[in-house]
């Protein structure tokens, strides 16, 4: 018990100091006096029940559905322009167009999402859920961008803005900020009695818990399921309209929040909607005080903007470790084996050949004008789509194999970037990409350091927090990148003879340079595949504990794969700085990472061609313009693509290269092992679909024989149940 | 796919930069549509205090046109260079667009530019020719900027009223090959060049003022220029001024670029309270801090750097928190905006300056009626840049035509016109500019009530406000002194 | 006969759920010791207690004389505990030889013996009889199968103390009848093996020794004879063998 304490002390002691350090050292807002103190309340507690609203709803919906929904803010976002479009533009009463959007609109979101994307989620990778929430977001975006042009001005009125509001000290707190507060404090206090109180809210719960033991309470899974979505969308839509006055109605304003709102999530340790409201505030009120007391130097500009960030940051390091839980594995029915090493190289050999083939026009799509010849534009987009897919394919080890999913490598690729227009790219000299890598491994390490020991919800979390604090304080520090300095940042690089830069002559040899790399990455992770450190990376991500059991020291397992990976991402950034030439300070957001990763998932993330496949992907909506002009249609699908693709990987979570490969394989003359094994996985699927009838009068006419009943067993999963560990209630459920 | 995604997700993240990209200086070199006009080195020189709208004699494309018309049957027409046939002219226009289904910052550019080619091709073309305009989306990017160059240095003449806000590496402007293979540059005639490489650049003829000295040195303490004449009409409302500066917050360099304009208006006579760091994507409950500065500092005077959104932010804050002793209520160009009109009652009174005819007075100049009617009755800032680009690129041509004859439409003598180009936009800018990069004096000064822009200053519709005087040199180093801003 | 694995009064509390109070237990080396009680009795928490997978509320564990009641699951592993698991932990997309692999190249972090990972994992296919599916991905394994694969995987760890969690479910008559000689050629070998198991025929005709666990405490302990023998023992099974095999 004693061990317990101490670390989280040392903790709180440390934060508090750090937190003291950066306060003392960026003192210089007003002076504390009664007049400053009630500004920085009430702005604090008006911002905090805007955040509080939003990660209300978000803790609702992790909580019954087992999702962290990315997309929670979009939803709302969307509801709330809903809002605008019943209210102002139709002029319907107030309390009408709310009925509408909350309890029709929104309830039928949830419904619709629940039935046709997530319940195929519950058993999915981390890496599927939480992409396709993200894919979601993004199109729910495109959407909302679709139908209200962001060219015209909305305005969504403060309740009650007429009013004169409570003056309260110096400050006046309008009716609308109050009702915010208020509104918020009712749903947390009405959520958390809903899902503790009533039967629904149980039956809702244990739902994440076990869906055939809530169907023992007698409730329908695919109801309950349904319900805690529509209530989800709910929350998202009353926090959208509330929110909506305060930000503005913007798209990205309002989508944004969902950082935010993830750190009061993480306050809250995911599951207590009242600590999900105090966290809000604890947010709010940071903000309000740096605003009002606070001078960020030239140094540390927008270090107020990652506030939420790092609020984040610091509340996984209270988080309790997780345990090592056991009966929680998915196993998938996957038919594969490894690749042979010759396989690995002709892979390689036939990414060189395609790219080379296309640089030299010898492949008439995408922009091939004529036969022969490929414009130095299109080279230089061929290239940025190589970059991509370095940034992708350094994803492999850390997501496919060790089940680490992380947001951040499009940030360390930019911190590479960076680092390398100070460590040797500004003289055009190649070590520096050495330096750079030896720095990028460290750093991949410890952005994982503080979640190594939590969940895998929590890690990617992290790393979200460290993809905004390198966007907006790093990256933008003076000393990293000057924004005096501007133009081009590199020399061309010479390397093994090959001059690469960003010049309309160096570019064919840079993207060949660029595939050579690729593929050389490739096979060397086809065949790091092979060796021990992958089976323990897969081994630890398929099951920790039994990991942990034939003595896999975790932390240090995870560590190599993040330095490895990070390694990886530095050299892709050092590609992605030559390849631009120029940098500027919001090139690297975090909104641009998240993209990547879902376009790595869609392709699969166990595989190290699926990056090239997604390079390919990158490509493909210039190779469909080509062909078939510029139809809007084709750009409206391009704007819902992440949508489109979210939805087929609820389907395929596999990713699009296992599948192919599943089934494609077998034409392969020398792979008589994938024709065998899809004889053998027909077969196990007519076992699967065991037939009515032949279970119908078993028993009566036909004896059960010990095959049939093993047989039923494994069908119908019955050892599931008579699980011990279910027997406890889940603990410390505040 | 999720590409696409990314640009859109980026560029209404910029979209919001940009439209903070206010009035001052080099903000203005940000901030499309703004500064146009007159003037280069010889603001003192020039001594024009008034109007120069309607019948202006100097750089009178209307001129250079009949004389153009007049030399075009002289001899048989060729293609002298890239892009140039016996009966056609192409240009680019280069713009941060994005997907027509969420069209992105720079739109208007790309609308300007089709819509003037349509109405000078009615109106007798360019050079002898049609003109073909070539759309490039630059994608916010600095990659797809230089590929948009490297485009127009092979298919086009030049490019012509472009917006592109990333475009740092501008080396095919100075190297692209002609015909002959000489590398003889490219012709631009940008709209607007937000980078200073593009800026300064040696074959960039941009719209919009240039504050920055290009002379070679774009960093350290350097001569800017920052313009003061709005801030001298604010004083005849309120002498005192006293109050607050909000500096568009969200890139260093937009701090950097209002560091000036705060300091020509101390000049000026403004006693600053602060100068503090504002976004239009924060909650309006942020803005309390400002109102309470305000309050606190008992300030009369606010100075909007940033965008509509920011502004409507504050002036619905401060009504909610009963603020009544600020006079002056000013905005950037940026709040000139469709949008800034739909704020309702609570951003009435506020001041916006611009440095062109407004499109409210189309029907006292027939260059703002050509362009207004041209996009439909929508017209934008950073569209009606464009416009002008495009007004300044006809005239040169027109100008070569009429010295030369019609085959000497060459990138060498374009490049060699656009150095002495006189330019008015027949009167919309105020008063002709000569040279590639100039700052121009002139303003009108608007203000918007019940959800419309009425004129305040200079008193007639269809003037400006021309006077050396309105513009001040500021010897400061930005990035230092974005220190100050808190 | 010195145990070499035993717990000393250990206290396992969920909130106010007590799952384990003041369990005892001891195995030795070269003796199949059983653990058996109804459902929910604690035998899986005690399991998870002694592999380190839970923290107990109060208590010890020794091993081989040292108290690993802190140490790190990784750590125990290292010492020489092994387990299985009563669902399956198999590492599901890798190949049942890889599943032995990953086990027996771990093993080379910290025995310095000079062995070979891949001569051992192909020795304890043979032994378990799994070569035939040696390359086939766990996850397209029948259960039964993984099941001999996550045995195979805890004795390519060469541990002294075998945990085995229900290793019969799942698996037919003549499949678990293999099972049971298996566990008693590893015996002869001098390997410790602590049994959960609800099959009774299995554990009485397997188990030299047994400790009955009924809601989380001991309440019987002694030889198959003596405690089939015990009515403490009966009343916590209702006296009837079905209930239990029907589970």
């Amino acid at each position: 018990m004693r061990l317990k304490v101490s670390p989280r002390l040392i903790s709180a002691i440390v934060v508090g100091l750090v937190v003291l350090f950066f306060v003392t050292q960026n003192w210089g807002g007003a002076s504390v006096n009664a007049k400053t103190i009630s500004s920085f309340l009430v702005v604090g507690i008006a911002l905090g029940g805007i955040y509080a609203i939003t990660a209300g709803g978000l803790v609702v919906t992790y909580a019954t559905t087992g999702i962290f929904n990315f997309s929670h803010a979009a939803i709302g976002c969307f509801l709330a322009f809903c809002y605008w479009q019943l209210t102002v533009k139709q002029g319907l009463p107030t309390l009408v167009a709310l009925v509408i959007t909350l309890l029709v609109i929104a309830p039928a979101i949830g419904f619709l999402l629940d039935k046709v994307i997530m319940r195929r989620l519950r058993d999915a990778a981390l890496v599927v859920q939480l992409m396709v929430t993200v894919g979601l977001m993004l199109t729910f975006m495109g959407i909302t961008l679709t139908i209200w042009s962001p060219k015209t001005g909305r305005t969504l009125p403060q309740f009650f803005q007429d009013t004169k509001g409570v003056q309260l000290g110096d400050v006046t707190a309008t009716w609308h900020r109050i009702i915010t507060v208020v509104i918020a404090l009712l749903v947390a206090l009405g959520l958390r009695f809903l899902l503790y109180r009533t039967r629904l809210g149980i039956s809702m719960r244990a739902v994440v818990d076990s869906r055939s033991l809530a169907g023992l309470t007698g409730a329908k899974p695919s109801i309950i399921s349904g319900a805690s979505w529509a209530l989800g969308c709910m929350t998202a839509g009353l926090a959208g309209i509330l929110i909506a006055p305060e930000t503005g109605l913007v798209v990205e304003n309002l989508t944004l929040i969902i950082v935010v709102a993830s750190a009061a999530a993480a306050i809250a340790q995911l599951k207590s909607i009242p600590m999900a409201f105090i966290g809000g505030l604890i947010i709010g009120l940071s903000k309000s005080f740096s605003a009002v007391y606070l001078e960020w130097g030239t140094d540390w500009t927008y270090a107020d903007e990652a506030i939420p960030a790092a609020i984040l940051f610091i509340a996984l390091l209270f988080l309790p470790m997780a345990r090592l839980e056991t009966g929680k594995i998915r196993i998938t029915k996957r038919t594969e084996r490894l690749t042979r090493p010759w396989e690995a190289a002709l892979g390689a050999g036939v990414m060189i050949a395609l790219v080379g083939a296309w640089a030299n026009g010898w492949i008439p799509w995408i922009s091939g004008t004529t036969f022969g010849e490929r414009s130095t534009v299109w080279l230089g987009r061929g290239a940025g789509f190589m970059v991509i897919g370095l940034i992708m394919i350094s994803l492999i080890p850390l997501i496919g194999w060790a089940g680490q999913v992380s947001f951040a490598n499009f940030a360390i690729a930019g911190i590479g970037a960076v680092l390398f227009s100070h460590f040797g790219g500004q003289n055009g000299d190649a070590l520096g990409i050495v330096y750079v890598m030896l720095v990028c491994a460290p750093l991949g390490l410890a952005i994982a350091l503080p979640a190594l020991r939590l969940k895998g919800l929590y890690l990617a979390l992290a790393t979200m927090a460290f993809a905004e604090i390198a966007d907006k304080v790093i990256i933008r520090h003076p000393n990293m990148l000057d924004p005096s300095a501007t133009g081009v940042l590199f020399k061309p690089v010479d390397i093994f003879g090959i001059t690469i830069s960003s010049d309309p002559s160096d570019r064919k040899a840079f993207l060949m340079f660029l595939v050579v790399t690729f593929s050389l990455l490739f096979f060397m992770l086809e065949m790091l595949r092979r060796s021990r450190w992958a089976r323990r990376w897969i081994a630890m991500s398929d099951s920790p504990a039994a990991s942990a059991t034939i003595g896999v020291n975790l932390t240090t397992t995870k560590m190599m794969v993040f330095m490895l990976s990070g390694a990886m991402a530095g050299f892709a950034g050092c590609m992605f700085g030559l390849q631009r030439g120029a940098l500027s300070v919001d090139s690297f957001p975090l909104f641009a990472g998240l993209p990547l990763v879902l376009l790595l998932a869609v392709q699969g993330v166990r595989y190290p061609v699926a990056a090239f496949m997604g390079v390919i992907g990158l490509a493909s909506f210039p190779a469909l313009y080509e062909v078939l002009g510029k139809p809007s249609w084709l750009t409206a699908i391009e704007l819902i693509g992440p949508g489109i693709a979210a939805i087929a990987m609820a389907y395929r979570p596999e990713g699009a290269v296992f599948y192919s490969g599943r089934d494609l394989a077998g034409l392969l003359p020398w792979r008589k092992d994938a024709r065998l094994e899809k004889e053998l996985m027909v077969a196990k699927e007519r076992e699967q679909n065991i037939g009515k009838d032949e279970i119908n009068d078993m028993g009566l006419t036909r004896p059960f024989t010990q095959d049939k009943v093993a047989q039923l067993d494994r069908v119908l999963d019955i050892t599931d149940l008579v699980d011990e560990t279910k027997m406890v209630p889940t603990g410390g459920a505040s | 796919m999720p590409v696409v995604t990314h640009e859109i997700v980026k560029s209404v993240m910029v979209r919001d930069v940009v439209q903070q990209l206010p009035g001052g200086n080099q903000v203005k070199r940000f901030r499309a549509g703004v500064l146009i006009a007159a003037l280069s080195v010889s603001i003192l020189a020039v001594g024009c205090g008034r109007s120069g709208s309607e019948s202006s004699e100097s750089g009178s494309g209307e001129s250079a046109t009949a004389k153009a018309n007049a030399n075009c049957t002289k001899e048989a027409l060729q293609a002298t260079e890239v892009g140039v046939t016996a009966d056609t002219i192409s240009v680019e226009v280069m713009a941060d667009t994005g997907s027509p289904l969420a069209p992105g910052l720079f739109q208007g550019n790309v609308d300007a530019m089709n819509a003037y080619a349509k109405w000078i091709n009615a109106n007798g073309g360019v050079g002898c020719r049609q003109l073909k305009v070539e759309a490039w989306d630059s994608k916010l990017d600095a990659t797809e900027s230089k590929n948009g160059i490297i485009n127009a240095c092979k298919n086009d003449l030049a490019m012509v009223g472009g917006n592109s806000l990333f475009n740092p590496d501008v080396s095919v402007i100075g190297n692209c090959a002609d015909k002959a293979g000489q590398p003889v540059g490219l012709p631009v005639f940008a709209a607007l060049a937000n980078d200073v490489n593009e800026q300064c650049a040696a074959n960039v003829w941009v719209m919009q003022a240039v504050a920055e000295p290009c002379n070679g040195t774009n960093t350290g303490v350097r001569d800017l220029k920052a313009f003061v004449g709005a801030t001298k009409y604010y004083q005849t409302v309120q002498p005192n001024l006293k109050g607050v500066f909000l500096v568009p917050g969200d890139l260093p360099t937009t701090i950097q670029s209002a560091t000036y304009q705060i300091e020509g208006q101390k000049q000026a006579g403004v006693n600053w309270i602060d100068a503090l760091k504002v976004s239009g994507r924060s909650e309006q409950s942020a803005f309390n801090t400002y109102v309470q500065a305000l309050k606190n500092g008992g300030g009369n005077y606010a100075y909007m750097g940033s965008n509509d959104v920011a502004m409507t932010k504050l002036r619905k804050e401060a009504t909610a928190q009963g603020l009544t002793g600020v006079d002056v209520w000013a905005c950037s160009l940026a709040c000139y905006t469709e949008n800034f009109k739909t704020g309702g009652s609570a951003v009435d009174g506020t001041y916006v300056w611009m440095q062109f005819i407004p499109f409210e007075e189309a029907s006292s100049n027939k260059a703002v009626k050509a362009y207004v009617d041209a996009v439909g009755g929508k017209p934008d800032s950073f569209g009606a840049q464009a416009w002008q680009s495009a007004m300044a690129f006809t005239q040169a041509v027109n100008e070569i035509v009429a010295e030369k004859g019609p085959n000497a439409i060459t990138r060498p003598n374009l490049l060699a016109k656009m150095k002495t180009l006189s330019f008015d936009a027949d009167g919309w800018i105020g008063k002709a500019r000569t040279g590639q990069k100039v700052f121009s004096d002139c303003m009108a000064i608007m203000q918007i009530n019940g959800g419309k822009f009425e004129r305040v200053f200079p008193k007639e519709a269809g003037t400006l406000d021309c006077k050396p005087e309105n513009v001040v040199t500021v010897k400061i180093d930005p990035a230092a002194a974005a220190a100050n801003v808190k | 006969m010195s145990a070499i694995l035993s717990t000393q009064d250990i206290v396992v509390r969920f909130g106010v759920l007590q799952a384990v109070s003041q369990a005892s237990i001891e195995v030795v080396e070269g003796r199949v010791t059983g653990l058996i009680g109804p459902n929910g009795a604690g035998k899986t928490t005690l399991f998870n207690v002694i592999t380190g997978l839970q923290e107990p509320t109060a208590g010890k564990v020794f091993f081989d004389g040292k108290d690993i009641t802190n140490k790190n699951p990784f750590k125990r592993a290292r010492m020489g505990i092994a387990r299985t698991f009563q669902k399956l932990e198999v590492f599901g997309s890798l190949s049942a030889r890889e599943n032995i692999l990953v086990a027996a190249e771990q093993r080379k972090t910290w025995d310095r013996s000079g062995f070979d990972p891949n001569q051992v994992c192909d020795e304890i296919l043979e032994k378990v009889g799994l070569s035939d599916v040696s390359e086939f991905m766990v996850g397209t394994l029948p259960t039964g199968t993984a099941r001999l694969v996550e045995l195979a995987r805890a004795l390519a760890s060469n541990p002294k103390v075998l945990l085995l969690d229900e290793p019969s479910s799942g698996l037919n008559e003549e499949e678990t009848e293999e099972m049971a000689s298996l566990l008693r050629k590893l015996v002869e070998e001098g390997l410790g093996v602590l049994l959960v198991e609800h099959d009774m025929s299995f554990v009485m005709g397997t188990c030299q020794f047994i400790h009955v666990l009924d809601f989380g405490t001991i309440i019987a302990t002694g030889t198959p004879a003596e405690v089939q023998a015990n009515a403490q023992v009966q009343a916590a099974y209702l006296g009837t063998e079905t209930v239990v095999e029907a589970s």
